[in-house]
């Protein structure tokens, strides 16, 4: 266009346009525009890229509430990744969620990691997951510490109690009752641990219950330590009254576990993880030394054996020793006699562990002639009452110097201790109520009514002999006297009668 | 052949409406300016394809992070969520908000998109000199400058939702990367169609070549 010549105007006044010259900047660098958005564009696709970490699949029963694209995937709490999309397995018998993780969780997605669906959830006495009621579920998932890399996972059905990186140990607890995943487990009335697992051993008896106890209470657990069930509450009636224990009120509705130091403090070397423990029904159970050594042993009592039940103690000057195990009747054909024999079992190693020393024992020994040294010392069986309000019987053992010699039969088996009758202060009481019973306390009272009838009609015709006395010869005076006197004595009888009346072992025991 | 201006050698002013003749011979190296009001008078606007070339490519660069990344990330207490323009489209859609859905994938994708074809046709065109269609491309050209802005109203959503939701500890909207990206690319393609001077669709019309 600028090679025409010169055009011819029809308009010459018009102005010719002024030729000025600005800087301006090179009409090429607007080519800065498409570079600088092709950096950008390419550092965000860089990025991208970059921060792309492993895309994982994790099989799951289902799929409650995942969505892909927006069910988050969770490591304490933060989002690591999230769902892509949800298939099914081949055999449509489970769901495999496919999800990306974050760049830095491509270390992460190794053999033990674990996955599992957070939902709301009330276990164990806690909620958790109450979050999750608004925004739906999300993917928890637990860092393992193998090595090995995988990219499949099967996921928890259940959020894992303790998750890893918890400091602490776990040990295993052989029991026959399952207890309650997530039940909380008690160290002198603190909670500190978890059950993690139950499992039911192959052949079917008995439970391996997986405790976790966390730092710093795992140090507490030796190879002495006892575990217990803390389950609700444990109520006994024995001879040493009424006991009610508990360890919590979570417990109560929940059970629990709780694990102390054993009672002889020998073994205190800290357990190593996934030690195996016996977890015991109760504290007593968990708290008896390990009763390697038992003798039976049968005590023939004549008198009635009620009050004693089985698993009643056999007590050495307070110590148990023992405990019962059979409570039977026998007859006597011969004799015509009936008599109960009493099975105890003895653990001759308690008295020995608390009397290691004490006790010089002679291993050659047998158990036959040191009963028949005993007995000839004076060793004897005894049923003693533990409780006058319920009537619990225990049976003694005790050491009566004085008592005739009783030869013990060789022959026997189980073993016999002789036996003495109830002791002292139940005969003696007995002996009580058996004198008050024979006091005839209907013919006293009776008899003191009749001398009170015959008082009365006596006063009566005395008072008419005194009226044939004028009111004032001297004779009058004594009499007045007399009456009087006779009055006071028959007040004090009355209330002798009224006072049996109503306290009729005051015969006895003497007024208060 | 109707006359033109620039085949008269006449440059009318944008500004003031006169015609200015161009100084002629070598006089005319310099930058014309308006005899009467000063303003820059040019027949075509200078290095005007290069310029909307330029312009378009660093759109066309754009509207990929424009689409992939999120537009809008929101994040309250049950979890966040980040939004593309398509994810938020496809909600709309699945959860029944059709007409919405339909406006939105039109403005905040299909437009965009069109533009830049319309400016990349426009612009190979006008360096081929096509003679053909050119009441239509012209039309094309009206079109897209006219269409154009309206893109931005995504843009204003996402401004005005952000600063509104900002219910502290409850919920917080923020504008992603993707909103800054898809801004770009409407800026970019407004000052695309800006740069582009229509009047070369005609060009080869006068027979010059």
């Amino acid at each position: 266009m600028s090679d025409e010549a010169p055009p011819t105007t029809r308009e010459p006044d018009l102005p010719e346009a002024v030729v000025a010259h600005r800087s301006r900047l090179l009409p090429e660098l607007i080519w800065a525009i498409p570079i600088v958005a092709a950096l950008i564009g390419g550092w965000l696709a860089v990025k991208a890229i970059r921060s792309r970490g492993p895309t994982i699949t994790i099989t799951f029963r289902d799929a409650g509430g995942l969505a892909a694209g927006k069910t988050k995937l969770r490591y304490r709490d933060v989002d690591v990744g999230e769902v892509r999309s949800i298939g099914f397995s081949p055999d449509r018998a489970t769901v495999v969620i496919t999800a990306e993780l974050i760049r830095e969780a491509a270390s992460w997605t190794v053999d033990d990691t674990r996955f599992w669906v957070v939902r709301p959830r009330v276990a164990a006495g806690e909620v958790s997951g109450l979050e999750t009621l608004l925004s739906g579920p999300y993917i928890g998932l637990d860092v393992g510490m193998s090595k090995r890399q995988r990219r499949a996972f099967q996921g928890l059905e259940a959020m894992p109690i303790v998750t890893g990186g918890t400091p602490g140990r776990a040990f295993v607890a052989r029991a026959e009752r399952s207890i309650g995943l997530g039940s909380p487990v008690f160290f002198r009335h603190l909670q500190v641990g978890q059950v993690t697992a139950s499992d039911l051993d192959a052949g079917g008896s008995r439970f391996s219950i997986s405790v976790f106890v966390r730092a710093p209470y795992d140090r507490y657990v030796t190879t002495g330590t006892r575990f217990w069930e803390a389950s609700g509450f444990d109520v006994s009636l024995t001879s040493a009254g009424l006991k009610v224990e508990t360890e919590s009120l979570v417990t109560l509705i929940l059970g629990g576990i709780s694990f102390e130091p054993g009672p002889d403090g020998q073994e205190t070397a800290p357990a190593p993880p996934n030690h195996r423990f016996v977890l015991f029904p109760n504290r007593d159970e968990a708290m008896k030394l390990p009763d390697t050594e038992s003798v039976d042993c049968t005590l023939v009592f004549r008198e009635s054996v009620r009050g004693l039940s089985l698993g009643a103690p056999v007590d050495f000057r307070g110590m148990p020793l023992g405990e019962v195990t059979r409570i039977g009747v026998e007859y006597d054909p011969a004799r015509f006699d009936f008599t109960m024999p009493v099975e105890v079992r003895i653990y001759p190693g308690r008295l020995r562990a608390r009397f290691r020393h004490e006790v010089l024992e002679d291993p050659t020994e047998s158990v036959q002639t040191r009963l028949q040294r005993l007995v000839d010392h004076g060793l004897r069986a005894q049923l003693r009452s533990g409780n006058l309000l319920t009537g619990q019987l225990y049976v003694a053992l005790d050491f009566f110097p004085h008592t005739p010699r009783v030869k013990v039969d060789p022959a026997l088996q189980p073993r016999e201790i002789p036996t003495l009758p109830l002791d002292d202060l139940g005969a003696s009481l007995a002996d009580v109520a058996r004198k008050v019973d024979r006091l005839p306390l209907d013919r006293v009272i009776g008899d003191v009514r009749q001398v009170l009838a015959k008082a009365g009609s006596a006063f009566a015709n005395a008072d008419a002999a005194v009226k044939q006395f004028g009111p004032t010869s001297p004779r009058q005076a004594d009499l007045d006297e007399v009456f009087q006197q006779v009055t006071r004595a028959a007040r004090s009888l009355r209330a002798l009668a009224d006072s049996l009346e109503r306290h009729p072992e005051s015969l006895i025991r003497g007024r208060k | 052949m109707a006359p033109t201006a620039a085949r008269t050698h006449l440059l009318p002013c944008s500004s003031c409406g006169i015609l200015n003749r161009r100084a002629p011979g070598p006089a005319a190296a310099g930058d014309p300016n308006c005899a009467r009001c000063g303003s820059a008078v040019h027949a075509r606007k200078p290095h005007n394809i290069s310029r909307s070339l330029a312009l378009l490519l660093a759109a066309c660069i754009l509207y990929a992070p424009a689409n992939l990344l999120p537009i809008l990330e929101t994040s309250s207490e049950f979890g966040s969520q980040r939004d593309t323009i398509m994810s938020g489209v496809v909600y709309l859609w699945t959860s029944g908000a059709w007409p919405l859905a339909v406006l939105i994938f039109s403005a905040s994708i299909l437009i965009p998109l069109a533009k830049l074809l319309a400016l990349a046709v426009l612009l190979f065109s006008v360096h081929r000199r096509w003679r053909r269609a050119c009441l239509q491309r012209a039309r094309l050209y009206r079109m897209v400058e006219r269409i154009g802005r309206w893109s931005m109203t995504d843009i204003f959503v996402a401004a005005i939702v952000s600063t509104l939701v900002q219910l502290r500890g409850v919920a917080t909207i923020k504008v992603g990367p993707g909103a800054v990206a898809f801004g770009a690319v409407v800026v970019l393609t407004l000052l695309a169609t800006r740069t582009f001077d229509p009047r070369l669709i005609w060009d080869p019309d006068r027979g010059d070549g």
